[in-house]
Parts: C-alpha cells; structure tokens; sequence
C-alpha cells in the first residue's frame, strides 16, 4: 500500500536525539506513513541508531549521503528524491512532531483541496520548558486562500517544518531547497506557497521546536553576530527578490520587503545593543549595502523606533542605532534627546543637523517620533532610563552601594524640583527600598545624565525563603511629589558588574545560599538565587532521589493527612478547651492582600479596642504584614492554633479558613451591594462542592457585615446566612471620602493623576472566560483619538490581566496595576466606567458620574455571573468603545445637565444598596464586631 | 468475515434508562446492521436493566457484577480509617481493577479494531488496560461550557490528548476544545431516535410540552413561572411536563401557587417512546440551564414542531440554527420564556413556518447520515 505521506528526518551527529525526533513519527495517529531518514553523513554513532530503528519498523529507511553539506537543504533534498508519497513533511533531528500532527494537516489538505497546508509551531526552551506558540497570529484560525496575495502574511511563516506539501506540486515546480546557504527555509516555502493553486492554515499545533537559548551550540541560524549568517540572510534575501521580479509578483515583493525591515533587520539591529563595538562595526558593513538599495518606503509603516535605527544604520552610526533599538527592546526606555520642532517630535534632536538627508528623505522624517508622544507623556508615567555603573557589596554587612544614572530625555527632571529617587531590590515575594542621592550638584547634570548613587541599601526582604533560580530586579522610582513608576536598572550584559550578596536567609537547609547580582534578562539588572554549598547541592540532590523512590508519595500523602487532618483537630479540640484570647485573626483575599474592608475594619478594631491583638494571615507574605499587627502563615499548624484561640475572625467572603468554635466569625462580607451567588437563585447553577463551600462558610459565621440594610436582606439568603447581619456601609471607602472631600488635588496629585484634565477611571472586573485583559474590552487607541487631548483615562487592570498601553497613547491613557489601589483612584476620578464588579458601588458611593461598559453582556450576565440588583437603573450601560465615548462627550459637553439626567437615580441606587457615605463605616463595622464578642464570649466552658 | 473492523464501544453503562445509553444502543445496531462486528461494553449494571433493542445484531455485556457504589462522604483520615468506608473503598478497588483486567482480556481476544469511549469514567479504565493496536476514539457529551464548569476539562485534557481522535458534539463545542489544548478534535453529532414518516401538524396541538428530569439544571421552574405570565391570554393551551424527579414536589407546588392556570398543567410519568407525546404536542419548551446536544429538542423538531428553548449550550443554538429553526430565550429568564411561548401559541403560521424549518434542519441528524460519519471516521481512524 503507498503511504500517505512521506516524511523526511534529517540529522547529523545526533544519534542522542534522532530516536526522539523518529519516534515521534512512529506513534503519529496517521500510521499509514514513510518514514526517510537522511544522514549528513555524520560521525558518531547516528548511523547505527538509524539502522537499528529502521531494521524494526518496515516504514522506516535510511539514506546517507556520501560527504557532509553542512547545512539543511542537501538532505532534505535527497530526502524528496526518494519520497513516494502523495504527500511529503520535513523534520529536524533534534524536534518533534506533535502527534496528531500529520493526520490534522493531510485532513485539511484533502478537505480543502490544498496543495500545501501550514499548522502551528510550538517553541519549547530546553532550559526552563516554557513553551510559546511561534508567530500564534498566523495560525490562529482555520483559512483557506487561492494564492498567497489573499494572505500576504503567510511571507512570515518562514520554516519548512510546520507544513505538509503536495509532492506533485514540488515536483512540477522543479522545487529544491537552495544549497549551499543557510534560512533555505524562507526561499523554498517562500516558492512552494507561490507556486501552490490553493493554500490551508489550520489552527492546530503541528510541530515542537525545542530551542536552546543559552547552549555552546547555539544553532548556526540563530547566531546573528556572525557574519555568515547575516551574509546567508542577505543572499536569501536577493534570490527571493529576484524570484518574485522574476514572476511578477509586485505585490508580495512590497509586503517582502517591509518583512525584511519589520522582521530580518529588527533582530541584526537589536543584536548590536549587546554586540562588542568591533562586531557592531562589521554587522553595519555587511547590512548596508543590501538596505540601502531595498524599497525603504515601508520603513513609514514600521514602529517610529526601528525607523530611526534603519536612519542610523544607512549613516553608520552604532551609537545611534544602539540608542534606538534600546527603546524597543528595553521596555520603552528612553536613550535619546528628544525635543520639539515645528510641532513635531524629533528623536536624537541634537545630534543630527537640520539639512542632512539619508535615502532622499530628509533626516526630520526619520527622526518623527511624534506618533509616540513621549514629550506629552506625564511625569509619573515616564519610562526613565536608568543605567548602572558600579555595584559593589559590603561582605560583613551584606548591604550593597550602587553608582548609576538617569537620562533626562527632554529636560523635564532639571526643571523639576524636589525630586526624590528611590532604590528598589524586588523580587521572592518582598522588596526593600532606599533612598538614593543625586551626586555632584543635584540633577543639573550635562548630556542629559544624572548621576546618583546609593552607598547602603538593604537587601533584607528578598532574604526570606527562596527556591533555587528565583530572581529579582533593581529598579529605581524617580518621584517629583507624584506616585512614580518603578523602573528597572539596566545595562549591557558585558559592562554588568557581578558581586554575590551573602544570603543567609534560606530556611531551608537544602536552599540556596546565594544571590549573585548581575544581569538578568534584556539588560535588566537584578539577583538570582543559587546554591554555591557543596553541602546543600548534595542534600538537594538527595531529596531529589529520596521523592522519586516508589512509595515515597504515599508517605507524603501520609504525612500530609496526618499533619492536615488528625493533629490539627487533635489541637483545634485542644485550644477549645482553654479560654478564649483578646485575639483577632484577620484574612483578605485568601492572605494575599491587607488593605481593604478588613484592612479599614481592623484599623477601627485598633482604636476602638487596643487591647485586642490582631493577626495576619498571610500566604508567604510575611514582610507585607501592617505595621503593629502580627503575621501567621496560612495553612500552618499555628494558623489553626490562633483560629481556635481567637475571639473574632474576619474574613473577606472567599470561604472562611478553619474551625473555630467559640470565635465570632465576621466577614466582611463580598464588597459593595450584592451579585448573585448561587444560593438564592435558580437560573445560576453552581456546582455541589462551591455551593457546599459557600454554605458551611455561611453556618460558620455569627455576624455578616453588609453594606446596607436592602442588601442585608438580599445577602444574607445568598449566603445561606442564618446569624445576624448588621448593615454598617463600605469601610474602605471612609479614608477615600475623606481625602476626596478634604483635598481632591491633593489626592490626584498623590496618585500622580493631572489635574488639567477631567480624569476617567475604568475598573473592570476579572473575567474567568471570554475576553481577556481590559486591552479587548476597551479599544484605548479609540478612545485615545476620541477623547485624548479632553480627558484623561486610567485603566485598572484585574489580577493577572495586565495592560500594556503603548508609548503614544501614554499621554491620554494610564495602565494602572492590580497592585495600585483601586479605590483610591476611583475616589480621584471625575467619571467612572466600572462594569459588574464592586467598583459600581465604590463609585456610587463616591457619588461619581458612572457609566457602566457591558461589551460582554451577553455572556456575563446572562449566562455567567449576574449583576447587582437593579444596577441597569444607577447608571446608563453602553457595549462598545465608540458608545463610551459618545456617552463621555455628552458629558464632557454639560456635567450639570448630564447630571440632572443620571445623578438622582444612581444616587438612590447608592442610597439603597451601597449604605451611608458619612466616612464612618469601619467605625459602625468594629462597633458591631466588639458588641458580637462581649455578647458571646462571656461564659468559659 | 467481512474486511470491516471490530468495534468496541465502551460506556459507564449500558444498562440504565437514559437519553446517552440510547444513544449508544442506536449506533451500535446501526453499525451491526452495516456488517461491523460491534461489542458494546459498559462498566457498572443497572438495578433494573432496561432493553433498548430487542433483536440486537452486537454483543453487550458488562463487565461489573455489581452496581458501582457510592464514594465515602469526604477524604479525611479519621473517616477512611472506619471499618465501613475501609470496606467501600476496597470493594471500589476490586470492582475496578476486576473491570480493567476483564476489558484488558476481552480486547486481546481477537484482531485489535477500533474502540469508542463515551465517557471520561470509561476512558479511565481504558487507560489502564493494555490496548495495542486498538484505535482510540473519545466522546464527550456534554458542552465544552458544562466540562470548563466542573473538573471535566482537565480530565478530558489529560485522558484524551493522545487518543487518535475525540469527538464532539458540535463544531463550536470541537473548537472550545482545541483552544483549551486538545489537538484532535473532531465533531460527530448524536443520530435522532426517530424519523417519522409524516410531519406532525404543527398548528393543531394546544399544549405546551416538557419532556426531560424534573431536576434544577433542566429548568422546569422557569417554564412554570413563564405559564404563569403567559396563562390568561390563551385559555385553550394547557402545559404538560413528561417525566419525574427530585423536583417534582416543588414543581407541583409552584404549580399550585399560580393565580392562573393551575388547573391546566398536567404531569406524566417518563415514557420510553416519546413520540405520541410530541404527536400531541403544540409547541416543545426546553428551559434547561445546561444541556449537550439535546436529543429531545431535536426529536421535537424532526416531528416538525416549534420549538422554544433556553440558550444553555453550542448543542442548543446548533439544533436551532442560531434561531432559525427554532425559538431562543436566554437561559433563566422565564419572562423571556413566556414571550416567546406567547409568540408562538397565538401565531399558529408560525408554529407552522418554525415546524417545517426544524424539520429540514435537523435532516441531518438522521441515522443513516450520522452512521455515515461514523464509517468516516473509522476510515480516517484506522489510516
């Protein structure tokens, strides 16, 4: 029977991975297959491992050729000769084949009838074993076309191995790879989707790339600084020109040639910003002459940046090039003067002359970064270049002193005055900060330089328990009386100093010992945790082996059970049996935050009752702890001892930790108004177990704190809640309102917000499914060139779902952390855009102009989640960008007006549900919580 | 014998009432009818065996002696260490390994073919049995939503990602699913029980009908709620609920609490054969909250009824063509519901317009064009 495909491995002295490559092959679901390895004729044992596989699977043979080619294409070649297959696959002898992988590409060639299909290729670091879909936007849905000009973006998908190719099509076309180069890849896929009369890409992964970013052997095509790979990459190049000139193909020798810039150039670029000066040199020779004569028309559709380093590289200028291509690969840092001229932004304004032209076109134009906007930028929001020069570690004290300086891109920080800057060292779940000092004369530095240094900052708080290959970075906060942005130290990996901070914090005998400082990543300066003990490094070891004994799960489950289950009730039942303590334990999200409702709650609890010692619970979080509380870690023995012993618990509302009998259970209750939980509502169905989580947390507590006496009735049945619930409002609001009433400036300029402008603030809420971060909610870049220059937007993003807004819309639009408080932002905003989560009733309350931006409402509240009772009514609801912002220019045009339409009902919407805005809800909360124990905790069994 | 291979379709059970075992009966005769040697093998007996087919062309059996018994009340210590749960998770033990080794001898006998799994339950005994040389097709009948909801995704994502083929219901539920990470998906619809020469009249019935467990998730309280907004308006309709379950008692007593229209609902005990059930029929209701690809909403329509049901699932809106060949309310929502029954009980064109269109739909859910699929997709299996 002639097998469906054929498929070509190719290798050369790698006998120790060619078994993997071929077996992954062999255990294809499509069995019907040929397998042909070809053997560069290599000189370990491969031939033997070949033979031997090929001896015990018939599917399986062996070709070697006579002499070593030193490259890809003359095996594969040789490969396609011998194929006999309808169908042919290539694949390198140190990857792999996904499973599924050729019956997912020969079902879509045969049901669309194409002659070559392209799947999804999947990169895994042989190091860390991340792994990262490449170039996901190509393949990420199924699509058919008729010829490569209807996908023009398929000219990305450069590599040979993710394909499955029509054999008849290769061979009418007389297609070979190129010998003799290297990136043969580009010109034979580049021909064979040419030539194919119909093209596939399906949205599956086919193939497994595994890359060794930091081998000896790094492979020849990812060595950029070597000059046979850019002169491979160029004469590549010339034979895809000359091919397309040659058939006509205008319109892909366009979208070629911008690839060429966007892609081939940007990684020969971004690889002299680490290259020695000697190598930057000969790069530039070696790339200009083919630059210069390429269509650079497409350079004005490139990112502003890489546009100004193609302007330095046509002038040979390193330096120059270095300084732009810094802006895009080191986090938007700027390395540059940049300054006005006939109202355009021109980058490296000082350094080129007026008249200078490079490839007809005048330097300005090169220059024009206006569209990145950087000198409208807001302080707070800057993204200063931080330089390190010297690091240095005081063995007997174990602190360290820095010697660095930031560049003044534009002039703002010698016009500034009282600028303070700030050493972080972040990183294993802590931070510890110093403060720094401006040598010489203050920041009045030249060359736009500011020198600073820091002679004794501590490096305790990374010096708790740490995992081999944690890691952290230095940064800096440059404050000028606003909330800066932390931004980390960076530097060239050579010029990196690497002095080791002794580190005696491993509680863990067989942890690491040490934090060697020094470069870590894209010219991030920071530390990584190794371990330097021979001592520990065989202790490591020897646990390693002990857990993969057989048996040695079981005993860990054991152990596990024992410690969680039998000794913990052992001492639960024990604490009950003594009298209570004047103890409060206190828990917000699951011991991963302190601020908040409980935060505000146990606050109150401090003045109104100092005698009651509060405690923490904390998941590893122990240097977060407040000030003046005590912190345990949640889930410990310990933790179960103080819940037992404690008179009050406080609990946030995310299921409470633990048994404790005689305790006044509080929780804080889920926020603002009520959603629906499950309990009460029919059309929600929760699964058994949260359902049964939500109950007994309900049963366990005595006193529920609700917001207001409408949503005490309604949370309480939600809950299924059967104690007492008290209404007191919303306690972290009280500071909020406060500072909001007393001094909005003062507010807005703490958080760093203009005041120039009304300020917008949206909060989404963390969405389980459907759209991601808050980027595909709202379109920023619309409402940027809606309502940029009239308002200013900051973008709160949810946990986990950061967004990265891009340089040029840094001006009209703030990305604010999950870390940044969240309330207090809303408490300095003129409107809010909130959507289902508590910020709806954070801002009512606030008595904020509200609009709530439901462009998922189909699939949050109808099939998910639910809203707060009749929030439909506190507010209009809009479900798109461009209908937020004609709702923002109504009222940008008449608040008052805007006002009378909206104001009342949000406003007896916050009345009803979101209790009293008198700035003494926490007050009401620990008067309620301290009547509950003195009611209670009376009797001592 | 013939060249065909032999088919082994596995499943919790094959003994129990239930729309899936139907399901799984239907296919196995169709495929015997069409010279597969077919074995269809469940996990766990039933209390009382129920006998779908009564001349079957495939072999059945079971390969548990005893019904499969329910897991101790929680995992701590101090309840794993009492002599009768000590006994449970024993009998647990044996009762499974017995069913692996039994499974592991019945696929050694005889040339390998291809196996089809219905359930993730199945698939983990089948995971412990040698099976070489078997081809390996998984089913998962429930929508990708319902698996995300619960811990079936990750059980899915990791029993089924290296078999040679999984199978779902529809295209939209195939494509949740590859997103997730399974990279072979396929989609492979359930057939229809029935196929009835003649259309229903579709403007004759005046009862609304509920077919389907009297149980939260099928949302019989919402369809009682929407009659009760509904009921006035139209004196001549009655609501009749086909089936039992835990809700009944609550249902019956929402019932009776309505101001209006009490005393025209009706309930009936589950039947075997629903079609004289939808031959009465005006309109079918489907209030479900979560659903697969539900076989009695595409049983309704193939009567050529209209139909009105919540939209719970990617089975749901495929069935209903996105609305095209019948009526879709959001999920919950019994004032919806009741404007859409409205709707249709005082617009019998309508009923008549939506009837002929559910019939032409679901044309493909047929038997013999599902069984098509199937041989399709053994050939592809087996390449």
């Amino acid at each position: 029977m002639t097998p469906d495909v054929t498929v070509v491995v190719i290798c050369f002295n790698d006998a120790k991975r060619l078994r993997r490559a071929v077996a992954s092959v062999q255990r294809q679901t499509l069995q019907n297959l040929e397998i042909v390895i070809v053997d560069d004729a290599s000189t370990d044992d491969t031939e033997q491992v070949a033979r031997s596989i090929a001896a015990d699977d018939p599917r399986v043979r062996y070709e070697r050729l006579a002499e070593n080619s030193g490259g890809c294409s003359s095996p594969r070649n040789r490969g396609l000769e011998v194929a006999r297959a309808p169908w042919v696959m290539f694949c390198d002898s140190d990857d792999e084949y996904e499973r599924h992988a050729a019956k997912n590409l020969l079902r879509a060639a045969e049901r669309t009838g194409a002659d070559l299909v392209c799947g999804t290729a999947v990169r895994i670091d042989v190091r860390s074993g991340r792994t990262k879909r490449w170039r996901p936007e190509l393949h990420d849905t199924e699509r058919v076309v008729d010829a490569l000009a209807d996908l023009p973006d398929l000219l990305y998908d450069t590599i040979s191995v993710n394909k499955i190719y029509r054999r008849s099509l290769l061979e009418s076309a007389g297609l070979r790879f190129p010998e003799g180069i290297l990136f043969e890849d580009q010109l034979f896929t580049l021909q064979a989707m040419a030539s194919a009369s119909r093209l596939a890409v399906i949205p599956e992964t086919v193939y497994h790339w595994y890359v060794d970013k930091l081998g000896d052997d790094l492979s020849i095509t990812q060595r950029r600084k070597e000059m046979r790979n850019v002169d491979s990459r160029i004469a590549v190049n010339r034979l895809i020109d000359a091919y397309l000139a040659d058939r006509g193909l205008a319109d892909l020798a366009t979208v070629k040639a911008e690839k060429f810039l966007r892609h081939d150039l940007y990684l020969y670029l971004s690889s002299m910003v680490e290259a020695d000066d000697a190598t930057a040199a000969l790069l530039v020779e070696h790339l200009v002459p083919y630059v210069e004569q390429a269509p650079l028309d497409a350079a004005w559709r490139l990112r502003p940046a890489l546009r100004v380093a193609i302007f330095h590289l046509l002038r040979r200028d390193v330096d120059g090039v270095r300084r732009a291509m810094r802006f895009l690969t080191w986090a938007s840092a700027v390395d540059a003067t940049v300054a006005e001229r006939d109202g355009r932004e021109i980058w490296d304004a000082d350094v080129v002359g007026p008249d200078e032209q490079v490839a007809g076109r005048a330097a300005t134009d090169w220059l024009d970064v206006t569209e990145l906007g950087l000198l409208r930028v807001p302080f707070v929001q800057r993204r200063w270049l931080h330089r390190i020069d010297e690091m240095t570690v005081n063995a007997a004290t174990g602190r360290m002193r820095v010697r660095g300086r930031t560049r003044d891109y534009d002039g703002t920080l010698r016009a500034s005055d009282g600028l303070t800057l700030r050493l972080t060292l972040s990183g294993g779940r802590a931070a510890a900060t110093a403060s720094a000092r401006w040598d010489g004369t203050g920041p009045t530095g030249d060359a736009g330089w500011y020198p600073w240094s820091v002679d004794d900052a501590p490096v305790a708080g990374v010096s708790t328990s740490l995992e081999p290959d944690d890691r952290g970075t230095v940064s800096v906060a440059v404050s000028r009386g606003d909330v800066a942005g932390l931004m980390a130290v960076r530097t060239e990996r050579e010029s990196c100093p690497t002095p080791d901070l002794p580190f005696t914090g491993a509680i863990d005998a067989a942890g690491p010992d040490t934090l060697t400082l020094g470069p870590v990543d894209n010219g991030v300066v920071g530390w990584r945790a190794t371990t330097r003990s021979a001592a520990r490094t065989r202790l490591a070891e020897r646990r390693a082996r002990r857990s993969r004994r057989p048996g040695a799960e079981r005993w860990r489950t054991f152990v596990e059970l024992v410690q969680q289950d039998w000794l913990r009730s052992a001492l639960v039942r024990l604490a009950w049996l003594l009298p209570p303590r004047r103890l409060v334990v206190l828990e917000e999200r699951a011991g991963r935050r302190f601020g908040g409702d409980v935060g505000a709650l146990a606050q109150a609890l401090a003045t109104a009752d100092p005698a009651l010692d509060q405690v923490w619970a904390h998941r590893r979080l122990p240097d977060a702890v407040p000030p003046g509380a005590a912190g345990v870690e949640r889930g410990t023995l310990r933790h179960a001892w103080l819940l037992a012993r404690a008179s009050v618990v406080v609990d946030e509302g995310e299921g409470l930790p633990g048994p404790s009998r005689r305790a006044v259970v509080v929780d804080a209750g889920p926020g603002t108004p009520v959603r629906r939980l499950g309990l009460d509502d029919p059309a929600v169905l929760v699964s058994r177990s949260a359902t049964a989580t939500v109950r007994r947390a309900g049963r366990r507590s005595r006193l529920l704190l609700a917001t207001s006496p409408a949503a005490a009735d309604v949370i309480g049945p939600a809950l299924g809640h059967k104690r007492q619930v008290v209404a007191v409002g919303i306690p972290q609001a009280d500071a909020v309102l406060a500072a909001r009433r007393a001094d909005l400036d003062g507010l807005r300029g703490r958080l760093g917000l203009p005041s120039d402008r009304p300020v917008v603030v949206y909060a989404p809420v963390r969405r389980e499914s459907g759209p991601g971060g808050p980027g595909e909610l709202l379109d920023v870049a619309e409402w940027a060139q809606r309502l940029g220059d009239r308002a200013y937007l900051v973008v709160c993003s949810p946990p986990g779902m950061p967004l990265e807004v891009p340089t040029r819309l840094r001006g009209a639009v703030r990305e604010a952390p999950a870390t940044e408080d969240r309330l207090a932002l809303l408490g300095a905003a003129d409107l809010a855009v909130a959507d289902y989560g508590r910020d709806v009733g954070d801002a009512a309350l606030l008595d904020l102009p509200l609009v709530l931006l439901w462009p998922d409402r189909a699939a949050f509240v109808d099939r998910a989640h639910g809203v707060y009772p009749g929030v439909t009514e506190a507010a209009p609801v809009v479900e798109s960008t461009g209908a937020l912002c004609d709702e923002a220019v109504r009222w940008l045009a008449d608040p008052r007006a805007w006002d009378a339409e909206h104001g009342a009902r949000r406003r007896a919407w916050a009345s009803t549900w979101c209790g009293p805005a008198d700035g003494r809800a926490a007050e009401r909360a620990a008067a309620a919580v301290l009547a509950a124990v003195h009611g209670t905790s009376g009797g001592r069994s | 014998m013939s060249g065909l291979p032999r088919v082994l379709l596995l499943a919790n059970s094959v003994e129990e009432l239930g729309g899936a075992q139907r399901v799984v009966h239907l296919v196995a005769q169709g495929l015997a009818e069409r010279g597969y040697p077919v074995e269809l093998v469940g996990l766990a007996p039933a209390d009382a065996p129920h006998t779908y087919v009564a001349d079957p062309a495939y072999r059945q059996r079971t390969l548990m002696p005893q019904p499969w018994p329910a897991p101790p009340p929680d995992a701590r210590l101090t309840t794993r260490l009492r002599p009768s749960v000590r006994r449970l998770i024993a009998t647990r033990t044996a009762l499974s390994a017995a069913a692996v080794a039994d499974l592991q001898a019945l696929l050694a006998d005889g040339p390998p073919g291809v196996i089809v799994v219905a359930q993730l339950w199945a698939m983990e005994h089948l995971a412990r049995a040698a099976h070489d040389g078997w081809r390996v097709v998984g089913q998962y009948h429930s929508s990708f939503e319902a698996a995300a909801s619960g811990r079936d995704l990750s059980r899915a994502l990791d029993l089924y990602a290296d078999v040679d083929a999984v199978a779902l219901l529809t295209a939209e539920d195939a494509g949740a699913f590859r997103r997730a990470g399974l990279n072979n998906t396929t989609v492979l619809a359930n057939p229809l029980g029935l196929w009835p020469d003649e259309p229903t009249d579709a403007t004759a019935g005046r009862t609304v009908t509920f077919l389907g467990r009297l149980s939260a998730e099928k949302g019989p309280r919402f369809l009682v709620d929407a009659w009760g907004q509904a009921a006035a308006r139209h004196p001549d309709w009655r609501v009749r609920f086909v089936g039992s379950g835990p809700d009944e008692a609550a249902i019956r007593a929402r019932v009776d609490r309505l101001a209006v229209g009490a005393d025209r609902v009706d309930f009936v005990a589950a039947v075997a054969d629903v079609e004289p059930e939808l031959r009465a029929a005006g309109i079918l209701a489907l209030p479900s909250l979560t659903e697969g690809l539900p076989m009695s909403l595409a049983e309704a329509m193939a009567m050529g009824l209209a139909t009105v049901s919540a939209d719970c699932s990617a089975g749901v809106r495929a069935l209903a063509d996105e609305g095209a060949a019948g009526m879709l309310v959001p999920r919950g929502d019994a004032g919806a519901l009741a404007g859409a029954l409205g709707d249709l009980m005082s617009d019998p064109s309508k009923r008549a317009r939506l009837g002929a269109a559910a019939r032409a739909h679901v044309e493909r859910y047929r038997l013999p064009a599902v069984l098509d699929a199937w041989e399709q997709l053994f050939a592809e299996t087996l390449r």
